[in-house]
């Protein structure tokens, strides 16, 4: 499919003229179906993977979802947004330590670089659900997003399980 | 060399090897530093001291239910390791989760979140006076932290992470960090029952 979008020979112009004459409804579609293909092609350069989420008492307002992302591309991806099915919103959050105590910090960027993971695990990166409605069961899957600028989310089914 | 000089050394090896192995481990020394008298109120709104603690052991860590991270975690860690204990030994051990958020923490909600991961966990909110004396004896450093503008929570707690392990005075007689050890935390619990 890619390669029928930009592997077409050059110098041909006649030849695709003629083409193009003459089969120009299954050329549209052609084309249409690359600029959607190039579209996501960038795109699904970023993964989400060993996704899952916490399981919390059924009176916990927040919980926090693990993953790691993945970025195949060879262009840095800056994560600036993220949602989950069952939370009203979700931040992603990291932990300082100053004198003594740890304190949680919002990571309103996060760059996952060219050809690059990063982890988001306990003690350390991890994506905070607020409002939880309902509270996930362990058992359960919850869909989990994030976003880079300009470009459509990133999505993956993790599963919630205790701790 | 002669077989009747191997056998001595080789002997003389074996009981040092035999001397290395069965060598007990030191015992847990008592922190004078940490702990002491703390009245509060537990899950049951019931009054709740220190002496209520005293004759089992006690594995108590400092926290708040809204914490989504670490709290949760540890507790679980906590609850994980003592029921890898046998029943006797679980029936000579405290769970004690003690909050510094009261206001949010009330022993209804203590309560219910606590009894999420054990129904047995010993839950204490109090007055934050009395909550800030208890922990300033056991060394417990927290912060209330207001939220950047727009933040979903109006607060949080920037907080130490230690649980401590008490002995059946009430003694503080180790400080676990919150990613413990699991074996190690059960091989100290044993050595003090």
């Amino acid at each position: 499919m890619f390669a029928a979008c930009f592997n077409s020979p050059a110098g041909a112009v006649d030849r695709r003229r003629k083409v193009f004459a003459a089969d120009q409804p299954l050329l549209r579609i052609l084309i249409a179906l690359c600029v959607i293909f190039a579209a996501s092609a960038s795109h699904a350069e970023l993964v989400i993977e060993n996704a899952w989420v916490r399981a919390v008492p059924p009176n916990s307002s927040t919980t926090a979802a693990y993953l790691t992302l993945r970025n195949s591309g060879d262009e840095e991806q800056v994560i600036t947004r993220a949602s989950a099915s069952v939370a009203g919103a979700a931040e992603i959050h990291g932990w300082i330590e100053t004198d003594g105590r740890k304190k949680m910090v919002r990571q309103h960027q996060l760059s996952v670089p060219a050809g690059a993971e990063v982890v988001l695990q306990t003690g350390g990166l991890h994506m905070m659900l607020f409002r939880l409605d309902p509270v996930p069961v362990a058992g359960e899957s919850v869909r989990l997003c994030v976003g880079a600028a300009d470009q459509p989310d990133v999505c993956a089914d993790a599963i919630v399980r205790m701790p | 060399m002669k077989a009747s000089v191997w056998r001595p050394l080789l002997a003389l090896l074996l009981m040092l090897g035999l001397a290395a192995c069965s060598e007990p481990k030191p015992e847990l020394p008592v922190n004078t530093r940490l702990g002491g008298d703390f009245v509060l109120v537990d899950q049951n709104g019931l009054m709740f001291n220190a002496e209520d603690l005293h004759g089992k052991l006690s594995l108590m860590f400092f926290g708040f239910t809204h914490c989504p991270d670490i709290c949760p975690a540890t507790l679980a860690r906590t609850v994980g390791a003592w029921k890898a204990l046998s029943e006797s030994e679980r029936e000579q051990v405290n769970l004690v989760f003690v909050t510094f958020d009261p206001v949010r923490d009330t022993p209804q909600h203590l309560k219910q979140y606590l009894n999420f991961f054990d129904p047995s966990v010993i839950g204490l909110t109090g007055s934050v006076d009395d909550i800030a004396d208890m922990a300033q004896r056991f060394g417990v450093v927290y912060l209330q932290e207001t939220a950047e503008p727009g933040a979903e929570q109006e607060y949080m707690f920037s907080h130490s992470d230690f649980v401590y392990l008490l002995d059946q005075q009430g003694r503080v007689r180790k400080l676990f960090k919150s990613d413990f050890n699991t074996e190690e935390l059960i091989a100290d619990v044993r050595s003090l029952l």
